[in-house]
């Protein structure tokens, strides 16, 4: 099961935060360094609370593999269905993790295009191709 | 009220109702202007469709509709962006709710149901043949609406493939001793796919499509749970499940008791009463994963919807289904 707010539950909306002043360039690759450590952090903080919802099944296909066996069918199918459901709840948490990744570098850039435009830093844009005669 | 549905729109004389059950949800998420819509898109259609074909689409689309997945269209939209739902949502959830009337035609030939919300089924009222060529209608003049936009016709193509796939799949693995893990992929190709595709036409970011999914995980678990307790061995919302050896949720995870598993790969008429009752006395348990699965959607809402609240709202009405 996936942690219900562990995310970016407060995440800001997109232009809802106050423009960068010039020369915030540095700050927005800063601010994504630190978003993409909490990222990874938070991403292993939920591996590790999927790993505890499931650890008896894990510890118990662990146990069997030392003794070398020795399960019924129906309890090996429990133990497999044990860990399929954490590798299923692992697997979505990192793309649960990736895609909010995803979506603050996103606000992130937006913010920066919106102060690099306002600043008149853009000009207009270049043609990088010719017009056929 | 006829027949206990309410129409929607009946100042414009529209055909279509929705049910009584659908009224609150529709009032508390604010789209019965959508919702009126959409009766009126479909209503219109018929009317143009070819005269062979009219009545067949009329009963089809008369029965008091859920109007279920065009509701997640709006939501997800809602959820997601301000201001009211554009003219070209509404049309694509009118194409999602003739794709779904075909899975439901197609389902109801396959499990040889006569009868669908108290009402013959199409190939009941008119024959086998005419129901397959209506579906078949159906789904080429949807593809047509769906016209330019290629976003909408390949999410309807997806949708048809996953359907397609999952019905072979639950078939081929029916009687098979398979446990929560499994049951759970085969309702998302299913149920699960459809709200994917339904989450997608409401936001084209496809931000979100796992929720979408989960909604639908949630739907079908919440029908299995419902049709196991309505179910008695002798008729009842699960009895062909029974009888087929289809995988359900109480299913799923019954079948760890190895006397069940035996009667379930193989039952015989006299074992069905006892699959029936093995099935029931895991509901708590069921229960228990459902409130996991809404859980898990409500989770999803609320990191990438901007305003979740229509679609906390869709995940409290779908887990209020498994005791209906």
């Amino acid at each position: 099961m996936l942690v219900k707010g562990s995310g970016a539950g407060d995440q800001e909306q997109p232009g809802s935060s106050p423009p960068l002043g010039g020369g915030d360039a540095s700050t927005v690759v800063a601010q994504a360094f630190l978003t993409m450590a909490a990222n990874g952090m938070r991403c292993w903080g939920r591996f590790v609370q999927a790993y505890g919802r499931h650890q008896s099944g894990i510890l118990r296909a662990v146990l069997a593999s030392q003794r070398g066996g020795g399960l019924t069918e129906l309890e090996a199918q429990a133990i497999a269905e044990d860990i399929r459901a954490y590798l299923r709840e692992v697997a979505d948490v990192s793309l649960q993790e990736a895609r909010l990744l995803h979506l603050e570098l996103e606000r992130l850039g937006e913010r920066l295009a919106s102060a690099t435009a306002g600043a008149g830093v853009a000009s207009a844009p270049v043609r990088r191709w010719r017009v056929k005669p | 009220m006829t027949n206990g549905v309410v129409s929607i729109a009946a100042a414009s004389g529209a055909a279509h109702a929705v049910s009584p059950r659908e009224q609150p949800i529709i009032a508390e998420l604010g789209f019965a202007g959508e919702m009126r819509a959409l009766g009126e898109a479909i209503t219109d259609w018929i009317a143009q469709s070819d005269a062979e074909m009219r009545e067949a689409l009329s009963w089809q689309f008369l029965a008091g509709s859920k109007y279920f997945r065009p509701l997640t269209v709006f939501s997800c939209h809602r959820a997601v962006h301000n201001g009211p739902i554009p003219t070209t949502v509404i049309h694509a959830a009118v194409l999602l709710e003739l794709f779904h009337n075909v899975s439901l035609v197609i389902d109801d030939i396959v499990d040889k149901s006569d009868t669908r919300r108290e009402r013959l089924t199409l190939h009941a009222k008119f024959g086998q043949l005419s129901a397959l060529m209506t579906s078949g209608y159906i789904t080429a003049d949807a593809f047509r609406m769906a016209g330019d936009d290629t976003a909408a016709v390949q999410l309807f193509a997806e949708l048809l493939k996953r359907l397609g796939v999952a019905e072979c799949m639950q078939w081929r693995l029916r009687r098979q001793p398979l446990g929560v893990e499994d049951w759970r992929r085969i309702a998302g190709e299913d149920t699960g796919s459809m709200f994917e595709i339904a989450a997608c036409l409401g936001d084209r970011s496809g931000r979100l499509r796992k929720f979408g999914g989960l909604l639908g995980l949630l739907y079908h678990a919440c029908d299995d749970v419902a049709d196991v307790r309505g179910t008695t061995a002798l008729g009842g919302g699960g009895y062909d499940d029974l009888r087929d050896g289809i995988l359900t949720l109480p299913a799923a995870l019954a079948i760890r008791d190895p006397d069940i598993v035996r009667i379930f790969c193989n039952p015989a008429a006299s074992d069905l009463d006892r699959l029936a009752k093995a099935f029931q006395a895991e509901i708590p348990r069921a229960e228990a994963y459902l409130d996991d699965i809404a859980a898990e959607a409500e989770a999803e809402a609320r990191l990438f919807a901007r305003n979740p609240d229509p679609l906390l709202a869709l995940i409290g009405h779908t887990r209020q289904l498994s005791t209906r």
